[in-house]
């Protein structure tokens, strides 16, 4: 699937940003002090179903382990680290999980592992394009843009990848299998 | 109190360049860097864990229609940005150090290229460029290069079809990258892995050619040093100390007869402008009210070409193979038309912000799959890079938050203004025609982007329109001086680490010829 590319992207999503933040700046500022929550049981199984639309493959190639152990990290090495939002990465994932879960519920009466195949297809693509109605997380298409690369992260960032494309990795230091979160 | 004769802030390319050339003549050099120390061995050739080495200090807020991506572009330890940098290392060209005068925009370097030219050949013999000087029929008189040009793979070969059916003319990247063996560090093996540093040494990292040096000169790197403030002596004209942080929150000062802020373009605004006193209301150096006005941003877009044959996408370097300045500006006086640097055949990666899976970011699902195993053996790529102006509303200014320490962070606006946004267009086009006449089948752009961080403490002959004279010295604070690409007072059209490079070793000059005064004004 594609959505159609929009190359004001990065200011519309610039103004996005700075709106949801000043709406979240407050919250997160409270919850510096409180530990780290990672996911709930329903906001993985949403990053399991996001993932495996956006990019075939994600779930046999680990996607909820790599973003659970990237949220356990100090530093998450996730593409959420080029952003430079005011909000602890944890509940950014937390709430563009749990704001899917609740969108999905509202527009079709069932989560989005649920649905029928283009049913899904339609949910992402409205997504990436911003276009999901009465939405309340963080901006959509910067949910899109994340999330998807965490997929991508899994599915096409390790050796085994390059091996199933025929592509030499040609590492100097080859990575570590699977994502400890140290 | 500690007490050294040099402070440096920041390990990266020029921070550590200035003490191995100062050390080198026996002074004695602390290095206070922000991050973590980094050895070759943690270099580990992935795109998920090179992230590390990407900035993770205190957070930057990016505002602006182009926000700038700071966390991307910085590094986060020693080594800076260069250890994960491209090593393109291209000269500015000579009409880049006069737009002003030439165009009636932007402003003049308080330099030559005359002047700066010992340096570029200098530090490419001393350093090792590979290249082809004869081939580059833009470049600016120099040496020849040191080492021969890099090899070229199928993907760079394709597209420069397109060039040559349209009579325009190619050469190899000048690379600070190996071709052959050079100064007992080994040739590249062309594995692309040049975002994850290049632990093998190929690469001319900070690691790699001044670890020696530093360690033999007696040069002293604290790590996790969070530098937060300059402090001033009554008078104003001299910083005393640096105050830090270190990673037990504990606060230092290290007084120094020399204070050299090379921590990039965004933090050394940050510091100077955190730095204020009743000496100093509006920052340190900033009588000119210019800290951390005028950053800028080359504007840059990548083109991409699915071809019928395979391109070979995986073998050479990120920076890319070839590269052609068709559209440089000329030297030729009257109205400014910005111009363009087109570099040819990056190698690529899978995935990551920069991989194959982003080259189409609207694809997801099955399209994704399906693009990704043609573009794994068919994608070509080359980017533009574009010039940009400086602009006062364009800057690094404090945020109403604060860091750890309780210094405030980093807030940077940045907008590109119409002309840079034109210029973007028409490489676009350009671009996009040139891999049709190479012969690929489908042809798009991503959008457009920022790449690089220059200016924000302007170099300059005029202490009303600058922050420091043409050697970095600040024009308020006689032992205060500034590196990096910061100093730029105009981007020109190509990456920007050889000309850092060449100003920090014209500084140590400087400094090392007025050491006797530097030190008896202490």
């Amino acid at each position: 699937m594609s959505v159609a590319p929009d190359t004001g992207r990065r200011s519309f999503l610039g103004r996005l940003i700075a709106l949801f933040v000043l709406g979240r700046l407050r919250a997160a500022r409270a919850s510096e002090t409180a530990p780290r929550l990672l996911l709930s049981a329903s906001q993985r199984a949403t990053l399991m179903a996001s993932a495996e639309i956006l990019v075939p493959g994600a779930t046999a190639a680990g996607v909820v382990e790599f973003v659970t152990a990237m949220l356990a990290r100090e530093d998450p090495l996730l593409c959420y680290r080029f952003v430079s939002l005011p909000i602890p990465v944890v509940q950014f994932y937390q709430a563009a999980l749990s704001e899917i879960d609740r969108c999905c519920r509202q527009q079709h009466g069932a989560v989005l592992s649920e649905l029928d195949a283009q049913r899904q297809n339609a949910f992402i693509g409205a997504l990436a394009r911003g276009a999901l109605e009465d939405w309340r997380g963080p901006p959509q298409p910067l949910v899109y843009f994340l999330l998807r690369n965490d997929a991508v992260d899994v599915v096409y960032g390790q050796v085994a990848s390059y091996q199933r494309l025929q592509i030499p990795y040609m590492a100097h230091i080859t990575p570590p299998s699977g994502w400890p979160p140290v | 109190m500690s007490e050294t004769d040099v402070a440096i802030v920041g390990s990266g390319a020029t921070g550590t360049l200035l003490a191995a050339r100062l050390a080198a003549k026996g002074l004695k050099v602390v290095i206070l860097e922000g991050g973590p120390n980094r050895i070759p061995a943690q270099l580990i050739s992935s795109t998920v864990w090179s992230r590390r080495l990407k900035w993770a200090g205190p957070q930057v807020r990016l505002a602006g229609d182009e926000p700038l991506p700071f966390p991307f572009e910085a590094g986060w330890g020693r080594g800076g940005s260069a250890l994960h940098h491209y090593a393109c290392w291209f000269r500015l060209h000579r009409e880049d150090f006069g737009i002003a005068s030439l165009h009636g925009v932007g402003r003049d370097w308080p330099m030559h290229y005359e002047d700066l030219r010992p340096y570029y050949d200098t530090l490419q013999r001393e350093i090792g460029v590979s290249g082809d000087a004869e081939r580059e029929v833009w470049r600016p008189p120099g040496d020849p290069y040191p080492m021969p040009p890099q090899p070229v793979y199928r993907q760079a070969e394709l597209i420069s079809r397109g060039f040559e059916r349209r009579g325009l003319r190619v050469a190899p990247l000048p690379m600070a990258i190996n071709s052959v063996p050079y100064n007992g560090r080994p040739a590249c093996i062309q594995d692309g892995w040049c975002d994850a540093g290049c632990p093998t040494g190929a690469l001319a990292n900070p690691i790699a050619i001044f670890a020696e040096a530093l360690e033999r000169t007696g040069v002293k790197t604290l790590y996790r040093a969070a530098v937060t403030r300059l402090v001033s002596d009554a008078s104003g004209h001299r910083v005393q100390a640096v105050e830090y942080f270190d990673s037990h929150g504990q606060r230092h000062a290290l007084r120094a007869h020399v204070v050299i802020l090379a921590a990039f373009a965004v933090q050394n605004p940050r510091i100077l402008l955190n730095s204020s006193s009743s000496q100093h209301p509006a920052g340190v150096a900033n009588s000119s009210g210019l800290v951390g006005r005028c950053l800028m941003s080359h504007g840059a877009v990548n083109l991409y070409g699915m071809f019928d044959e395979p391109t070979e996408n995986h073998l050479g370097r990120t920076g890319g193979q070839l590269f052609s300045q068709e559209h440089y500006r000329t030297g030729k006086p009257g109205p400014f038309e910005p111009g363009y640097t087109l570099r040819i055949g990056n190698a690529l990666k899978l995935g990551d912000i920069g991989g194959i899976a982003n080259a189409r970011a609207d694809l997801y699902g099955a399209a994704l799959t399906d693009f990704m195993r043609r573009a794994a053996v068919n994608l070509g790529t080359m980017s533009a890079l574009c010039d940009s102006l400086p602009s006062v509303s364009n800057r690094v200014e404090l945020s109403s938050e604060k860091d750890a320490h309780g210094a405030a962070l980093a807030r940077v606006v940045h907008s590109f203004d119409d002309e840079t946004r034109r210029t973007i267009v028409a490489a676009t086009e350009e671009g996009k025609k040139l891999l049709q006449d190479a012969g690929a089948r489908e042809v798009w752009a991503a959008p457009p982007r920022t790449e690089h961080l220059m200016g924000g403490t302007l170099m300059g002959t005029d202490r009303a329109r600058s922050v420091t004279n043409g050697y970095g010295q600040t024009h308020d604070v006689e032992n205060l001086f500034i590196a990096g690409p910061g100093l730029f007072p105009t981007s020109g059209a190509v990456n920007p680490t050889f000309t850092a490079l060449a100003l920090a070793a014209r500084s140590a000059d400087y400094i090392l010829a007025q050491w006797t005064g530097l030190r008896a004004a202490a």
